[in-house]
């Protein structure tokens, strides 16, 4: 379960991004996650409602984007959407192929509440 | 819903909230990696290792694979060939019990116990660096025994080695895939009982292949061993600058 202790660190995030543009409150938390990043989507999302429960913010919205992963294998230059880090070249059969996507774990917006 | 920040005013422009004073919401790009601050920490240890002119490696296994065992034969045919200077950071939930086994063969090791966590961070081994104080050293840096969580964790190593015992099925890199994906070296331990398991040393390294082509494979028992001077003897030429990982 790193899930949890990611959850911890984008909550801790949000508090900076709160603190340095001076809001009162969070709206909405939007993260980019890709589906091969090694972050369970579900387990995220439940964690990071658990720590959202304890924090200045708990009615928070949690917004996912998934991303969709794009491997380019490397021998045929063919540009496919992997199941798996070892998904072969649908065209050719390698195995030499570079993840050009779906390997982020990103903070992309916090949406926080003024007063005026 | 308002598509400058997202607030449930649809009649008014979100100029027109900030005219009139009405609370609503902004949307504050920040586009931040959430490994980043791990990996600004482990690009700090990393620099300082080298400072120090110590080399650090990262050894991940599932509990059980042998990795304090591997860890113990390691030293010992270190020493048998003339090189001591050994320490190790020990990664566990919880207890002493393997620091104490290293501190042993009189090796300099630092417990880190993270009760609730399953992964080391960078953070955790700066401390134990701090604490251990060595120079010239080769320093092993043993994992929570977990074969999923510590793969999105650098922690500054120069060589991340998962070992995997031949017990474990040859299709386990097929199931944990990103500890296959993000190590240099994959040591196969307890090859001693492959007479009495049903795994495939080739199909085991076939399939770790097809994650990791760059990935360079060691086989031994540290328990009888075997194949512990190649280990050792691939670890002296890394540590003195002479091996490409």
């Amino acid at each position: 379960m790193h899930e949890l202790s990611l959850a911890c660190r984008v909550v801790e995030l949000v508090e900076d991004t709160l603190r340095k543009h001076g809001g009162s409150s969070v709206r909405a938390i939007e993260m980019a996650i890709g589906e091969l990043s090694g972050v369970d989507h579900d387990a995220f999302r439940y964690s990071l409602q658990m720590v959202l429960a304890r924090s200045p913010f708990p009615e928070a919205r949690i917004e996912i984007n998934r991303v969709r992963p794009v491997a380019l294998c490397g021998d045929c230059g063919t540009d496919f959407v992997p199941a798996t880090l070892y998904t072969p070249c649908p065209r050719c059969g390698s195995y030499v192929s570079r993840l050009v996507s779906g390997r982020e774990f990103r903070l992309v917006s916090v949406t926080i509440e003024e007063d005026k | 819903m308002c598509t400058t920040c997202g607030c449930d005013h649809r009649e008014m422009s979100h100029e027109e909230m900030h005219r009139r004073g009405i609370a609503h919401g902004h949307e504050i790009a920040v586009e931040q990696d959430i490994l980043s601050e791990n990996n600004r920490v482990a690009r700090q240890n990393r620099t300082r290792f080298g400072a120090a002119g110590c080399v650090a490696v990262n050894v991940v296994s599932s509990p059980g694979s042998g990795k304090t065992t591997l860890l113990e034969r390691t030293i010992e045919r270190l020493g048998d060939k003339g090189f001591r200077r050994v320490a190790v950071i020990e990664g566990d939930q919880h207890t002493d019990n393997d620091a104490d086994r290293i501190r042993r063969l009189g090796v300099p090791a630092v417990q880190i116990n993270t009760h609730n966590g399953c992964h080391l961070d960078a953070r955790m081994v700066a401390s134990a660096f701090d604490e251990l104080q060595v120079k010239e050293t080769l320093l092993f840096v043993e994992n929570v025994g977990n074969l999923v969580c510590p793969a999105l964790f650098d922690l500054g190593e120069s060589l991340r080695v998962v070992l995997l015992s031949v017990t474990e099925g040859d299709d386990k890199p097929l199931k944990y895939p990103y500890m296959f994906a993000g190590a240099d070296i994959c040591v196969i331990n307890k090859i001693d009982l492959l007479p009495y398991v049903d795994s495939d040393l080739a199909r085991l390294k076939e399939n770790a292949s097809k994650i990791n082509r760059q990935l360079r494979f060691f086989e031994l028992s540290a328990f009888r061993g075997t194949g512990l001077d190649e280990w050792c003897d691939y670890l002296l030429r890394f540590f003195s600058g002479g091996e490409e990982r």
